[in-house]
Order: C-alpha cells, then structure tokens, then sequence
C-alpha cells in the first residue's frame, strides 16, 4: 500500500519532536523516501531556523537602568516606616479633613456661647394648662363642680341641647 | 498564587540574595523574550521589572528543581497579557488580507520559497515583521515552541492552556509566518 503524502501540520509536530514514537518513526520513515515532504520539512526547518537567527539578532543584555528601579521598587517596599512616616500618615488630607470638621463642629455646637435664644416652652405652662382643665372636669375625683353646671348630668354640649328643648316645648304650650 | 507580600514586611537577606541572583542569571532572558512578546522597548523594560518585582515578591513559592526560566517566562507572560486586556485592541494589528494564511491553513502549498535566499540582516528584519503581525497569543506560542524551545506541555502550562491549543495556535502561527514573510520579502 502506497504511504500518504505527510500533513504540513505534522511535519511541524514531526520538527518540535511531538510525535508519538510510532508516528514518529514513520513520518521519519516516509521523509527519506518521498522528496516532495522532504522539500515540505525543509521549508520548515528553514522557518525554525530564521527564527533562532533572528532570536540572535536581537539578544539583549538587560539594562542597568530596568535593574535599578526594580532595586528602587524593592527598597521602597522593604523600608519599614519611621515614627514619624507613621505620624505623617495621620496627617493626610483623607484623615486630617474629617477630624478637622468634626472638631469645628463640636467646638461651634457644644463650647461656644450663643447670642440668638431659641425659641422655649416653659414646663410651668404644660403645668398650670393641665391644673386648669383637670379642675373643670365635672365628677372627677377631688374636683370641684362649678356652680353652673351644678344641675347638669352631662357635659357642656348636652347641657345647651336639653335647655333649648326645655324652652321649646314651652313655646308649644 | 500565594498573596501579595505585605508592604512593610521586615525584608529578608536571601530574598534579597534570591533576587540578585535572579537578575544576573536570567535578566538578559527575561528581557529578550519581553522584547520579542512585545517589539516594543519601553513595554519590555517595564515587563522586566515588572515581572523581576513579582519574583520578589513572591520568592517563597518557588520550587526549588524546578525551571526558573519557565516560571519567569509565566510571569512575563501573564503580565503581558494582563497589559493587553487593559490598552484592549493596541496590539491586535489587523493583517492585510491578502496575507490571510487561513485559507491553506493545514493544506500543502504549491509551492515552497526556500527563506534562506534571504539575506540574514534581511531576514532578520522580515521575521521581525511578520512576527509582530501575528496576534499575541499566536507570537507567544512561536517564540515558546521556536525560540525557546520548550515542549507543547512546557508552553502549555507558561501560556495557561490546553496542549490542544497550542498545537493549533503554532500551526496557524506558522502558516501564516510562511506567507508573511514572503510577502514582506518581496516589498522590502
């Protein structure tokens, strides 16, 4: 049986070594015997090669500059803070503006005299209001009845409601 | 990922040792492949340092025996990728069409241009040009697999996916070199 032509895409598996043994071993087998793959694998080999040799062109040492600031970085990091670095932090903008406000605002609130007087009820009043109604609740406990309402059974409303069909009905006799 | 080291942590003398030897070892690396993720020196010096920051950082978590060089290469590339998430779109270069490998993708060329007719200064600017019309992704796998010469499951664990996908992201990768190349080739 005559042996297929190989992949382009094993030859490339075929050039990074990723075949399996028996793959491997017939692809092998196939390339010394077929010229048209071989020409295939060469092109590609040449591919790999121009890549290593542009690799080469451009192998740079690294910079002296790029090692410096990774130190720097490192340094930066490792350096644990001073007293006052720590103090320092308190101080910025993002800590400092808060408490300041609070300050001024508890000084402004709570220490300083005010000139303007608010507006007050006085307690006495509350007081003497509720003394003043308790007194003319007619049949509480301790109260006294004023002399008006004496005869009354009732509260004020129904007082004038009786009295005006007291005079009514003695109008139609 | 262990934490972000706290900043004011008393430092260490072999975490900063760690890192000295770190930078001598395998700045040049780092840096090279930085330049080769992104063309661009500015963006390479800053994912150096970068990256170097990292290792300090977070030196505690590397395993003795294991690849130094991978486990920079995975910060570098996380970082980078990182970066291009935040710009969004500014490295994402739209290919001409008519350099659209996509259509003979996993086919056989009709024919095949031999790339070592090219002048070496020559072909070093051609591949420059044509990797950095790749997409990220698809450079970082060439660079990884070609480059460096790392195995698929190398590149897969540094990138941070399948074996699947970067076998098919270097295929593509490399259909679409050959046709970039040939085609800056012949406009320079």
């Amino acid at each position: 049986m005559k042996q297929q032509h190989l992949d382009t895409d094993l030859i490339i598996d075929y050039l990074h070594h990723e075949l399996a043994a028996d793959e491997d071993a017939l692809a092998m087998q196939h390339l010394s015997a077929c010229a048209e793959c071989r020409a295939l694998h060469d092109a590609q080999a040449d591919l790999s090669e121009a890549l290593r040799g542009y690799a080469r062109q451009t192998e740079r040492e690294l910079p002296a500059g790029v090692v410096a600031r990774i130190w720097d970085v490192v340094e930066r990091e490792s350096a644990a803070p001073s007293f006052f670095q720590q103090m320092r932090g308190f101080f910025r903008p993002a800590y400092a503006l808060p408490v300041a406000a609070a300050l001024v605002a508890a000084i402004y609130f709570g220490a300083l005299p005010h000139d303007h007087d608010t507006a007050r009820i006085d307690a006495a009043y509350y007081l003497e209001d509720h003394a003043a109604l308790t007194s003319t609740v007619p049949f509480n406990e301790g109260t006294v009845v004023p002399a008006s309402l004496e005869n009354e059974e009732t509260g004020s409303d129904q007082h004038w409601v009786a009295t005006t069909g007291a005079s009514d009905i003695a109008a139609e006799r | 990922m262990p934490p972000p080291r706290k900043a004011f942590d008393p430092p260490s003398p072999e975490q900063a040792a760690f890192l000295e030897r770190a930078i001598e070892q395998y700045g040049k690396a780092t840096y090279s492949f930085a330049l080769r993720l992104t063309h661009n020196d500015a963006d390479a010096r800053d994912l150096t340092q970068d990256a170097f920051i990292r290792v300090y950082r977070a030196w505690k978590s590397f395993q003795p025996g294991t690849s130094f060089l991978s486990w920079i290469y995975r910060i570098v590339t996380n970082l980078h990728r990182d970066e291009l998430r935040k710009r969004k779109g500014r490295y994402l270069e739209e290919i001409p069409d008519d350099n659209a490998p996509q259509a003979f993708a996993g086919e056989r060329p009709l024919a095949v241009e031999p790339i070592e007719e090219l002048v070496e200064s020559q072909l070093g600017e051609t591949v420059s040009k044509a990797l950095a019309a790749l997409s990220p992704d698809q450079r970082q796998v060439v660079v990884l697999a070609d480059i460096e010469e790392y195995s698929y499951q190398e590149i897969a664990e540094i990138v941070g996916c399948s074996i699947g996908t970067v076998r098919s992201r270097l295929h593509r990768a490399r259909h679409q070199l050959r046709s970039l190349i040939e085609h800056f080739s012949k406009t320079t």
